[in-house]
């Protein structure tokens, strides 16, 4: 059929197979290197074969399925050493471009670190760890786009993969609301425009990282 | 016994046409700006097409060339922003890891720092020592991720500081770095990432002043 309403349904049908697998997997719901069979996404979501391989591919594009010989999929394992080095790399340039930029925000950045800090309260509210994380990113690009250094900016982005499963439930894990409230209080800071103390903050929101990779991950 | 095959493996072939490619723009031998076509570059690598493509496309990852489909390769120009950039985010990167790498050190680091400090000791703005400092810590730190990123940004500026020490006749001296050697050693962690933030400052000077038009963003 080619008639546009169907095809626009299509599209729809894909994007939720996606969404549906990708919430799963970020509140734990699929478990790290839990298997993943066509048949058994099929029966879970009553869809046919097309919309789950195509949404596993794009789930594989971004690091949260791995799709081995044979078209065997899994839930890609979570790896704390991955998700703590790459906390490391995201905080230390989080505080920097907080430190370079807070002092020049214009009215665009300004709203954008209003919208966002809202945007993760709602999410810790709600207790949505799948909307939790992508909010925390934008918050935080804020900045880093602020400076105007677009080398700053790919390097974060490009962590988003592995950041994208750093609030799937796990031990230790920082509670949304803590999250949220560090998040209100570097905003605040920020709108003061007060560099020195908003970058304090966002040194210490990463402090346990720093603390952990040295006690569990370093092998050096 | 049979006879050893004494081509290099296919592996070591990619990785020593890469690091050719990447020195010869380092060095300047091949101009910022410059366009690059595929068979001068296998004649002037020595290398058969397909390691040549994949090094093209690695240094086209990395920034060190422009590849663009229907325009052919060029070698990235030398752009100081963009340098000023990268230096923004290593600077960031050395110094929080180096906080936390000091207290790491052991007496085999010792070592290598006094070995270090020594090399850099005459050592002209182009040579690669003055950079392996940062190495070492980012090193010393075992944040494999951070060693990546590091890995990526020098040779930018590695090539940055043979241009710059070109454009003074050599002349410029080595950025305040043996401090930092010296701090390490006692592991003063506080003086270490103060004197890198001090090399690193100086350098991103000497960057502005000599490759940029003067003008500070």
């Amino acid at each position: 059929m080619t008639d546009a309403t169907t095809g626009r349904s299509r599209r729809l049908l894909r994007d939720e197979v996606y969404d549906e697998i990708r919430t799963a997997i970020l509140d734990g719901t699929l478990e790290p290197g839990e298997p993943l069979t066509d048949e058994d996404v099929m029966r879970w979501l009553n869809v046919s074969r097309p919309p789950v391989r195509e949404a596993l591919n794009r789930l594989a594009d971004v690091g949260l399925v791995e799709i081995h010989a044979h078209k065997r999929t899994r839930v890609a394992s979570l790896d704390v050493r991955d998700i703590n080095e790459a906390l490391f790399v995201t905080g230390v340039l989080h505080e920097a471009s907080i430190r370079a930029s807070v002092g020049q925000l214009d009215d665009a950045a300004r709203d954008d670190v209003i919208r966002y800090r809202d945007e993760v309260r709602a999410a810790a509210d709600d207790d949505d760890r799948p909307s939790l994380g992508p909010a925390v990113s934008e918050f935080f690009l804020t900045f880093e786009r602020a400076t105007g250094n677009q080398v700053m900016v790919d390097t974060v982005e490009a962590q988003t993969a592995r950041l994208l499963r750093f609030l799937t439930p796990r031990q230790g894990l920082v509670s949304p609301g803590a999250l949220a409230d560090t998040v209100d209080a570097i905003a605040a800071a920020a709108l003061d425009g007060d560099a020195a103390r908003a970058g304090d903050l966002a040194h210490a929101l990463y402090e346990p990282t720093r603390r952990n990779f040295v006690e569990l991950h370093r092998t050096v | 016994m049979p006879v050893p095959d004494r081509r290099p493996p296919r592996r070591l072939v990619r990785e020593l046409v890469y690091e050719r490619f990447r020195d010869g723009i380092i060095s300047g031998e091949l101009a910022p700006g410059a366009r690059l076509d595929d068979g001068w570059l296998q004649e002037w690598l020595d290398a058969s097409r397909t390691p040549v493509r994949e090094a093209i496309g690695r240094l086209g990852r990395e920034g060190l060339l422009d590849v663009r489909p229907q325009r052919g390769t060029h070698v990235a120009p030398l752009d100081a922003a963009a340098l000023l950039d990268r230096l923004a985010v290593i600077t960031a990167l050395i110094v929080a890891s180096t906080a936390e790498a000091v207290p790491l050190l052991t007496e085999d680091d010792d070592a290598e720092l006094t070995r270090l400090e020594a090399a850099l000791e005459d050592a002209p703005l182009s040579d690669p020592v003055v950079l392996e400092p940062l190495e070492f810590f980012v090193a010393r730190y075992g944040n494999r991720l951070l060693v990546t990123i590091v890995d990526n940004l020098l040779p930018h500026l590695r090539r940055a500081l043979v241009a710059v020490s070109r454009a003074d006749d050599g002349s410029r001296a080595v950025p305040p770095v043996r401090s930092a050697l010296a701090a390490a050693r006692r592991r003063d962690r506080e003086a270490t990432t103060d004197g890198l933030r001090a090399h690193l400052d100086e350098v991103a000077d000497l960057v502005r002043t000599t490759l940029g038009d003067g003008s500070t963003r």
